[in-house]
């Protein structure tokens, strides 16, 4: 992670005001049906991507693997979209009347395709925001049992052993003369045991090193008295952005309730 | 009632709930039990089949509590530090196949990921909390947390229990049948819909109907193909961690050493 | 002295297991005592140290009789969370015991568990990070630090407990030897500073014989020497034979003594052997019988005919960085080579540009007339075969054979050449009674073999070994090197050794490649390379004791390689 990420406003926030503001990203996210506003959402969201200090090159290194969901999520939407009533038929895509396309379900498929983008940047830009420890210390702070809170907060620190270990495993069996360029997905699954299998016993074995070394610096000792030398603590910058992030939703849901935000809204309200 | 039908108990009101909000909230305010539509007939009857079974695992079960260190204070710990252990290293596995680009592509971006398969893994061999664990573990940094936060979980919890019945079969050719039809029936019944569910009810990703059971079955079939070769040949391999005796006898064995 | 630790007929046997780890141990630990516990694997000496903080039983449950006494009191008692505070504990394996995301959070994680107040977390912190001189790192996730970086931050986490005890379980087996120095260095520190009873598990007995109050030799879950470095090391021939190898000025001390009756002092302090040794030499050497003595040396094979071309070979991870800078060399045809460097040199990012895992950014690697950036990493598994350090990044079945069936499958031969030939490499390394069993359930040794075999069933020409030696007890290490010998001398195979085992290196190989940041830096014989003391110094690699021990005395030519040709060259002094 680079400096200027760990610099960042948003890093600088508590990871509850981070987890807040992710679900009421989930939620606005969820209520807005218009393509048109689910793109000026999606603008936002590159803006502070940006100001955390992410470059454009980095944002598209994310989302050019999410460009064929795009198109999946389009075609898994626009087909059963309902038309809105005397809406426009430009044509059917089966003949005999079926599967109308439409403004609204081009819309529907748009705004679906848009929205699945939009999770993925926001939860991928809270969670790289949010240090493994402060992870740990919300969920503590949630009364998690310290057990689980220590698995979780262990597993991602684990993460990049664990990558060396399998990458490993990958070197050894290409080294066999494995290949894994296949394009069929049964060869291919067939080519990955020889790299899930050791993988897994490999993490089997650190499961234990992990359980030894815990017991060996008394974790067991007391877990549910133990000492967490660092705490989350809400600062003033915190309760200004929840109060906003509060009043965000509390905009949003009432706009909703009052029919706002259907598919095709915006246009709608520029031509009338 | 010990801690294990505890937990049981939980999951089935979890279910029921889970059915009732679907009615209630997807199908627009529909009475119970009226107006159903085939699939929800489906999911009463694993409901109830759950249930039943439930009852009948409940009376049977002694309810032997895993014997654990007491801490200082003379608390029971929830996971012992061969789980926290356990629960850790899957927990990371989740991410590191994924980061290393482990997954085979059907049609993307859908994949089959075996990172996924380590909640269910964790469940099957320690034990549902442990499940739970990696299943949160894998849902945090997931791309979309709103659905994999509840759904990884709970894929750990199912299989434990399923597990625990699959290796009471004694005859061994019989519980890999039923092992693979397990596999697939808890995919297109269980997983496949909680996710989509997930995807459609929350995201507002996209329709639950026909998506589920239509559109991406032939999704479900393949995965679920895909995830019964991984556990075959990881049960193959770590047979007495997965608690699956074999049939085949053997010239004379040594204790796994490191 | 007070005794601090108090073993009482203590007996432990595994779950499922009819041996026991551990036998009939009468033993007690003086207070402020260092102890070295040394034996083969498996002897049970992480088994006894396990004890001590109750690990073993209460992790593995399975039968402890007996009693270990902690100040006269049964520690059977406490938990092992209690235990933890009293018998501190290092394990071997660096990264597998960092377990919290920064270096402050590892080294604070022992005292939160025992629900220190915050302040004093943070004073024990700032004392232990700064004693061992891992203040910068302080935010630092531990898993991007070096391997004597991680087991230093791992020692400060031990320190910070602040334990009566310190248990150090082969601390520095993962270690090259720059990394093993760091971690000697904080030993030497714990021992003359903190005057707390340390006990060591180590095979590098010569690293740390200077500094250790006693040693106990254990041996199939029996202690069978205790006593002090000298009263123990006298029975280096015993040792020899259970796999415990004597610092080799020890054994040359002994050897003369015994044979040529002369009466050295044994000492633990090179420094002091140094002396001893120089004292005894004439003050006009013996040149021409040295150089008689010295033609009788075991001269290394010579070999030819290339089958490995490396030409200016640059090699980067990333665009910014350059990890192999214009390397020229030419590997031969049934050569037996060593690579050696400590960590970072770039000895393993070349035997990978060998088999096609990684492509020179410019220049040629040409393996038996093959292109390596032209062809494939499957092609060139039918020339390259390469032995992962670790076997249990290949082995993935549930079948020994279909293990060993995997590579030719592979490579699409067909059913009667493979059956053919597993049949062959088992037979050759006598795992033919294994094929129908689960390689998980075998010993490590076994599945080494299996590892082996499998890539030998490829039949490569050229064969490349990672590391053989690291977190391996010396039996353990001879007995691959040993496999290794006799492919090269039975089947021609060319055989490439990374190492930084300097003793192993000379023993086997035929030429030594010395590598340092990312350039080869000596290339020879053994003699020639050892030769070259203060080149080697310069890139922190240093010849075997023996070599050291006369070059330093004042014998730098010829050069010895072992403790035999040091004694063929010493008896020729007093002649």
């Amino acid at each position: 992670m680079n400096a200027k990420i760990k610099n960042s406003f948003l890093y600088s926030l508590d990871p509850r005001t981070k987890m807040l503001m992710l679900l009421v990203l989930i939620v606005i996210g969820c209520s807005i049906m218009d393509p048109l506003i689910t793109s000026f959402m999606l603008l936002c969201m590159y803006i502070l991507y940006r100001a955390t200090g992410y470059t454009g090159k980095q944002v598209w290194g994310i989302t050019k693997p999410l460009l064929l969901a795009f198109v999946l999520f389009f075609v898994l939407n626009f087909p059963f979209a309902t038309p809105a009533p005397g809406e426009e038929v430009f044509f059917y895509l089966i003949p005999g009347n079926k599967i109308p396309v439409t403004l609204t379900t081009i819309s529907s498929g748009f705004a679906s395709a848009i929205r699945f983008v939009f999770f993925i940047w926001g939860a991928d830009l809270i969670t790289t925001v949010t240090p493994t420890g402060d992870i740990v210390l919300t969920l503590n702070k949630a009364k998690c049992p310290p057990e689980a809170a220590i698995a979780i907060g262990i597993a991602f620190s684990y993460i990049p052993v664990l990558k060396g270990e399998i990458g490993n495993v990958i070197e050894a069996q290409k080294s066999r003369g494995a290949s894994f360029e296949s394009k069929n997905p049964i060869k291919k699954v067939k080519a990955y045991i020889p790299v899930i299998v050791p993988g897994l016993f490999i993490s089997i074995l650190k499961g234990r090193e992990i359980a030894r070394t815990i017991e060996a610096r008394g974790f067991t000792y007391d877990p549910t008295h133990r000492t967490y030398r660092k705490d989350i603590s809400f600062q003033a910058k915190d309760i200004v952005v929840m109060l906003f992030l509060v009043a965000l939703l509390v905009a949003v849901v009432y706009l909703k309730s009052q029919g706002w935000f259907y598919t095709t809204f915006v246009l709608d309200v520029l031509t009338k | 009632m010990n801690k294990k039908q505890k937990i049981g108990i939980l999951g089935l009101i979890v279910i029921f709930a889970a059915f009732i909000a679907f009615r209630v909230f997807y199908q627009k305010g529909a009475k119970l039990l009226a107006d159903m539509y085939p699939w929800n007939y489906v999911a009463l009857v694993v409901i109830v089949g759950l249930l039943v079974w439930y009852f009948i695992w409940a009376k049977k079960s002694g309810g032997k509590e895993e014997a654990a260190e007491v801490t200082a204070s003379g608390k029971k710990p929830l996971l012992t530090s061969n789980q926290i252990g356990l629960a850790a290293a899957f927990g990371g596995a989740a991410f590191a196949f994924r980061a290393l680009g482990i997954a085979v592509p059907m049609v993307p971006p859908l994949t089959m990921d075996p990172g996924a398969l380590m909640p269910c893994l964790a469940g099957m061999c320690g034990g549902p909390v442990v499940g739970i664990i990696v299943g949160v573990a894998r849902g945090i940094p997931s791309g979309t947390p709103a659905v994999d936060l509840w759904v990884q979980p709970i894929k750990g919890i199912y299989w434990y229990f399923v597990w625990k019945q699959i290796v009471k079969i004694e005859d061994e050719k019989k519980r890999w049948v039923v092992f693979a039809v397990s596999t697939f029936l808890l995919q297109f019944f269980v997983e496949q819909p909680l996710c989509i569910a997930g995807n459609s009810l929350i995201l507002k990703l996209y329709d639950f109907y026909p998506t589920w059971p239509f559109t991406l079955a032939w999704y479900t079939v393949v995965y679920s193909i895909f995830q019964f070769v991984v556990f075959a040949a990881v049960v193959k391999a770590f047979p007495g961690m997965f608690n699956w005796r074999s049939n085949k006898k053997r010239k004379g064995g040594k204790a796994a050493k490191n | 002295m007070q005794k601090i630790i108090k073993f009482e007929d203590v007996t432990y046997f595994y779950p499922g297991t009819e041996v026991p780890a551990i036998k009939d141990i009468n033993l007690s630990l003086n207070e402020g005592e260092i102890v070295l516990i040394t034996g083969p694997s498996g002897a049970g000496k992480t088994t006894l140290c396990s004890t001590l903080n109750r690990i073993v039983p209460e992790a593995y449950e399975g039968k402890l009789t007996g009693r270990i006494l902690f100040w006269d009191e049964d520690i059977s008692k406490y938990s092992i969370g209690q235990m933890a505070f009293k018998a501190g504990m290092l394990f071997q394996d660096p990264s597998g015991q960092l377990t919290n995301p920064t270096v402050a959070d590892e080294v604070a994680f022992g005292p939160e568990n025992k629900g220190m107040p915050v302040q004093r977390v943070e004073e024990l912190i700032s004392e232990y990070v700064g004693y061992v001189h891992m203040e910068k790192f302080l935010e630092r996730s531990p898993q991007a630090l070096s391997g004597g970086q991680q087991q230093s931050v791992a020692y400060a986490s031990v320190l910070a407990m602040e334990p009566e005890v310190y248990v150090l379980d082969e601390p520095t087996s993962n270690l090259d030897p720059l990394g093993s120095d760091l971690v000697f260095e904080l030993m030497r520190r714990l021992a003359a500073e903190k005057k707390k009873t340390v006990v060591i598990v180590e095979h590098k007995i010569e690293k740390i014989i200077d500094m250790v109050d006693r040693i106990i030799v254990m041996n199939k879950g029996s202690i069978v020497y205790d006593g002090t470095p000298n009263e123990v090391l006298i029975h280096y021939e015993d040792l020899k034979k259970i796999g415990v190898l004597v610092p080799q000025a020890n054994q040359i001390f002994q050897k003369m003594n015994l044979e040529m009756g002369t009466n050295f002092t044994m000492t633990t302090s090179f420094e002091e052997a140094v002396q001893e040794l120089h004292n005894y030499l004439p003050d006009k050497l013996p040149v021409s019988r040295m150089e008689e003595a010295g033609k009788h040396f075991k001269k290394p094979n010579v070999y030819t005919e290339p089958i490995v071309q490396i030409k200016d070979l640059h090699f980067s991870y990333t665009p910014e960085v350059e990890v192999l800078h214009g390397i020229n060399l030419e590997i031969h045809k049934g050569e037996f080579l060593s690579i050696v460097g400590r960590n970072g040199s770039g000895k393993t990012t070349i035997v990978k540009c060998f088999n096609g895992l990684h492509k020179p950014t410019s220049g040629s690697v040409i393996v038996n007339g093959m292109d390596t950036k032209e062809t494939t990493v499957a092609e060139m598994s039918r020339n390259v075969g390469y032995c992962f350090q670790n076997p249990d990044h290949q082995i993935f079945s549930s079948v020994v054979l279909d293990e060993l069936r995997y590579g030719p499958q592979n490579l699409h031969w067909d059913e009667e050449e493979i059956e053919a030939t597993v049949n062959e490499v088992a037979s050759m390394l006598v795992i033919e009674d294994i094929l129908d069993e689960n390689p998980y359930n075998l010993s490590k040794g076994q599945r080494q073999s299996i590892a082996v075999a499998s890539i030998l069933c490829m039949k490569p020409d050229v064969l490349i070994v990672d590391e053989p030696t690291t977190g391996q007890d010396p039996t353990q290490s001879r007995a691959m090197m040993d496999m290794m010998a006799k492919l090269n001398k039975e089947l021609g195979k060319t055989i490439i050794v990374i190492t930084h085992d300097m003793s192993i290196a000379a023993e086997y190989s035929d030429r030594i490649v010395a590598m340092h940041q990312g350039e080869v830096i000596a290339d020879g014989t053994p003699r020639e390379v050892f030769a070259q003391e203060e080149l080697l110094h310069s890139s922190n690699l240093e010849a075997p004791q023996i070599t050291r021990l006369l070059q330093h005395a004042g014998i730098s030519q010829p050069t010895v390689i072992d403790v035999d040709e040091a004694f063929e060259l010493l008896s020729q002094m007093k002649l």
